[in-house]
């Protein structure tokens, strides 16, 4: 007498590469998955409703524990829906200085993607690579606003601080050295069999299903839609710079990681170019110290590391948000997980979710 | 009604402040020397009328559903009635000169002090045409809102969230089931009523 | 008196077995802390430093926490074949190593008995190799399934299905070098490279190819460790042992990856055979070095040569991303069987050929 049966097993939350708290249970036929339940909240902190008892100023260092990974762009994000939702302008030099940050940290984030998204696959050595870079980044951030990773970098209006002296020169320095060091990625990933057999056709999220989705970002491109919000609706001086939108083609895990590196190529453009453009001047405008928003209400949206970083802010006119709602890109992108994933094996599990790139912090926030 | 047993003035950052405390308000901006102008965003005029193709066709098709027009930072915002969500959703999504593909994103707020104290929010956009619109309904207490899941699949978690965090139940959803919170959870905290520091924690009090 | 038959038959391959178990304990005890420094080094990092100089002390520190920590036997578990389990896995590691020539050259003198440099010379040596190392990875099946936990389950049927993918080209490709040789014992295989001149990588070179990447299946090893996948499978099937019977499985890992390497060694880079006036092909590089090799012993050759293999290992697994389980099996039976099979005809063809 001979049966089959189903065998259920839990991933996570804690396993080491669900990259933090999520859990996933699935339903193995062998090893094949056929059916996927995505189970979150483990990191749920609330911080919607904690920010409609927080002023606004106080607001900014909760986004920076969204997603941590890219604290910069949460910060951007949060400061520039207030900023729309008050109508203040924001000096030049400031915005500059915001795109250089914000750049540099697409860069680190995507770092960190490489590396864990490697490691999940086996390559242990990538992984180092990558934090051997981010740490010149860490450091630049770190001179730039005293933190490492939850930056808590802007104001609404500006910035706190301008750049102290020499940082430019060692952000240029980075700039020059980078290429050489992602051409060292490249040589261990690019072209390596085994990483192509691995992500090739794997986790595919063809263009339809990602839109209907809500995906964002590098999966989203990949799927061959050239939806970028810098592009699509340019926020903050993000029109006066040239930069290319990668797409990809295949709709596959190894093809979101060439749209990932080749935005690195072009956030690096885009911060020569700031470091170039880059006006003297105030960081700070004219702001009011007590914000207080008229009634209205305003949803805007950043393209984050991960996808379509949103902001809904709701004002009663008073100097607390009376609804705060992040639409983080991981949440979003998170759903599409057991459609990409059914039918293929256990260890594409992993691979997708590499490849989708979600930060818990974000997903549950 | 307001909640009572949030403490807005309580020293230690709050109610559930974790690590940093926050910047003192009045620390923000070293910069900003200049004399406190009370109305400094007075220059722009937030709640000018802006021209929506969206809105437009809405008119049109819809006449009878929309119920309130709001402008907001150039954001246009259209008052639903409930029971035309659908269709007009599925109006804007397949009507070739809109192409509102994206649910970018969706969420309930919280009004207790009105009638119909729920407002669920769809924030639309077209990646084809870079347009977009925010759509609006306003729900009673348990009052459920028709499920835009057929629609865009994207909104199945979005509607959970809301569901969890502010019980508001959506008709016609596959799998209407709490997602950040416990399964066992009590309550739904992004109401008004519901206390930041939460229920039952009184043991957490030092004295 | 003890009789001179007693200490011929019985007492010095005792004392041969110990030893060799002792240095052996001892090189993958030591192989932990070389392979944390090469990869240290690959990944610019840095390695353990802080037990010892540079860290020399660790392995000692690593066995004794080992040894000391609570042995957990999940409350569902088999507990027999739990126990069971690491022992039948590291035992055929250990068996393994009774056939191999660490050197040559004759045997040495002790107190007038005559003692080889190898535990037992059989002529079945290479066979016997075959059957013990794939006896390991029952003792993998076993542990993962009577951990009666899921993640260990998958990574015991992963590893039984690599096992029956490998062993297969594993077999095949050592068939080129009997067939030059003409013995399947190991010290006759490396007689037979010292008088052909020439080792046997060169006409064997995709025999080597085979040989070495079923070894690194066989072992568990990246990039072909899918039974212990760490990202996926969280341990695969040592995932519930702890303390004294981890260690087993890691001695085991370790001691077969030595094995491994100490066959290649031997079958195909003349086991402790000096290179420049043994093999003519790299005659160039002897600058007149011939004069000091005299003095080096075979020993150090053949370790010298076990070292650059098992430096390979680490290598891969500083390059590599690991395959994922149907690939495995595709390399398997797709490249690895059909390469290994064209070996053994084309290098029947040529000995044919030649013998005429």
């Amino acid at each position: 007498m001979f049966r089959t049966e189903m065998m259920d097993i839990n991933m996570g939350p804690q396993h080491p590469s669900t990259h933090g708290v999520l859990r996933l249970k699935l339903l193995l036929d062998g090893e094949t998955v056929t059916d996927t339940d995505v189970l979150i909240g483990y990191l749920h902190r609330g911080v919607e409703k904690l920010c409609e008892s927080k002023n606004y100023h106080m607001i900014e260092p909760y986004t920076d524990r969204l997603d941590y990974v890219a604290a910069m762009y949460e910060n951007l994000g949060y400061v520039e829906t207030v900023e729309k939702l008050m109508g203040i302008t924001v000096p030049e030099r400031a915005e500059y200085i915001r795109v250089i940050t914000a750049e540099l940290q697409r860069i680190a984030s995507h770092l960190v993607w490489l590396g864990t998204h490697a490691l999940d696959i086996g390559a242990m050595t990538v992984f180092f690579y990558c934090f051997r870079e981010r740490e010149i980044l860490l450091d630049l951030f770190e001179a730039f606003c005293g933190a490492r990773l939850t930056y808590n970098a802007y104001r609404i209006g500006g910035l706190p601080w301008d750049v102290p002296p020499g940082w430019t020169d060692r952000v240029r320095h980075f700039v020059k050295i980078f290429p050489g060091r992602q051409q060292e990625y490249d040589t261990l990933l690019t072209k390596n069999r085994i990483w192509l057999g691995r992500t090739k056709g794997v986790g595919i999220l063809k263009a339809g299903d990602a839109i209907d989705f809500g995906v964002s970002g590098p999966c989203l491109r990949a799927a061959g839609v050239s939806y970028d919000v810098r592009k699509a609706h340019p926020y903050s001086v993000y029109d006066r710079f040239l930069f290319d939108i990668p797409t990809g083609e295949n709709c596959d895990t190894y093809d979101r990681y060439l749209v990932r590196m080749e935005e690195m190529r072009q956030s690096l453009r885009i911060v020569q170019q700031a470091l170039d453009g880059l006006p003297a001047g105030e960081v700070m405008g004219k702001v009011p110290k007590r914000i207080k928003p008229p009634v209205g209400e305003v949803y805007h949206t950043v393209e984050g590391p991960r996808g379509e970083l949103g902001f809904y802010i709701v004002s009663q006119g008073e100097d607390k948000p009376y609804r705060m709602r992040f639409r983080s890109p991981s949440f979003v992108n998170l759903q599409a997980l057991p459609h990409m994933v059914k039918g293929s094996l256990v260890a594409d599990v992993v691979a997708v979710i590499g490849t989708l790139d979600i930060v818990l912090g974000d997903v549950d926030r | 009604m307001s909640d009572e047993i949030k403490p807005p003035s309580s020293p230690p950052g709050g109610a559930a402040g974790p690590g940093q405390t926050p910047a003192p308000p009045d620390a923000a901006p070293p910069a900003a020397t200049a004399p406190p102008k009370p109305a400094a965003p007075a220059k722009v005029n937030l709640t000018a009328e802006v021209d929506s193709p969206v809105l437009r066709a809405l008119k049109e098709k819809f006449p009878q559903a929309i119920q309130a027009v709001s402008f907001y930072a150039g954001e246009v915002s259209v008052l639903l009635d409930k029971d035309s969500l659908l269709p007009v959703c599925r109006f804007l999504k397949e009507d070739p000169a809109l192409r509102l593909d994206y649910l970018s994103n969706l969420c309930g707020v919280d009004y207790p002090d009105r009638e119909k104290r729920f407002e669920v929010v769809y924030h639309l956009f077209s990646i084809s045409l870079s347009h977009r619109i925010n759509l609006k309904i306003q729900l009673a207490d348990q009052e459920p809102a028709p499920s835009v899941v057929t629609i865009w699949r994207t909104a199945n978690w979005h509607e959970r969230e809301a569901f969890d965090l502010l019980g508001i139940p959506f008709e016609g959803h596959p799998d209407l089931r709490r997602i950040l919170l416990a399964d066992e959870w009590q309550g739904h905290p992004l109401r008004k009523e519901y206390p930041t520091r939460g229920y039952d924690r009184d043991h957490m009090k030092l004295r | 008196m003890i009789s001179d038959n007693i200490i011929r038959n019985f007492i010095i391959p005792l004392t041969q077995v110990l030893v060799i178990l002792g240095v052996a304990s001892g090189a993958v005890a030591y192989m932990t802390l070389v392979e944390r420094k090469i990869l240290a080094f690959m990944q610019l990092r840095l390695s353990p430093r802080r037990v010892g100089p540079h860290g020399l002390l660790q392995p000692i520190a690593d066995g004794i926490k080992l040894l000391l920590k609570e042995d957990i036997t999940p409350d569902k578990a088999d507990r027999i074949l739990f126990t069971l389990a690491p022992i039948v896995t590291v035992i055929p590691a250990f068996t393994a190593l009774a056939v191999i020539p660490f050197s040559g050259g004759g045997t040495f003198q002790i107190f007038g008995y005559q003692v080889t440099p190898w535990i037992a010379d059989v002529n079945v040596g290479l066979v016997f190799l075959l059957a013990i190392s794939s006896l390991g990875i029952y003792g993998i099946m076993l542990g993962g399934w009577a951990s009666n936990s899921k993640y260990p389950m998958l990574g015991a049927l992963r590893s039984a299905a690599q096992m029956v993918s490998y062993e297969v080209p594993f077999g095949f490709s050592i068939i080129g070098v009997m067939m030059l040789s003409g013995t399947a014992s190991m010290v006759g295989i490396v007689e037979a490279q010292r008088e052909a001149h020439v080792w046997y990588f060169l006409p064997q070179i995709f025999g080597l190819f085979v040989f070495f990447v079923s070894g690194v299946a066989e072992t568990n090893r990246l990039p072909f460790d899918l039974p212990e996948a760490e990202a996926e499978l969280v341990a695969g099937f040592h995932t519930e042992y702890t303390g004294m019977k981890f260690a087993l499985y890691m001695l085991a890992e370790y001691t077969s990856m030595i094995v491994v390497a100490s066959i290649v060694t031997t079958l195909f880079f003349g086991g402790w055979l000096r290179p420049f006036p043994n093999v003519e092909a790299l005659g160039f590089l002897n600058l007149g070095l011939d004069r000091i090799h005299p003095v080096l012993p075979g020993y150090f050759w053949f370790l010298l040569k076990t070292f650059l293999v098992l430096f390979v290992y680490l290598w891969l697994r500083g390059t590599f991303p690991r395959y994922r389980y149907d690939q495995l099996m595709r390399l398997g039976w797709y490249w690895m069987i059909p390469l290994s099979i064209m070996n053994v005809i084309v290098t029947g063809g040529v000995v044919l050929l030649l013998r005429r």
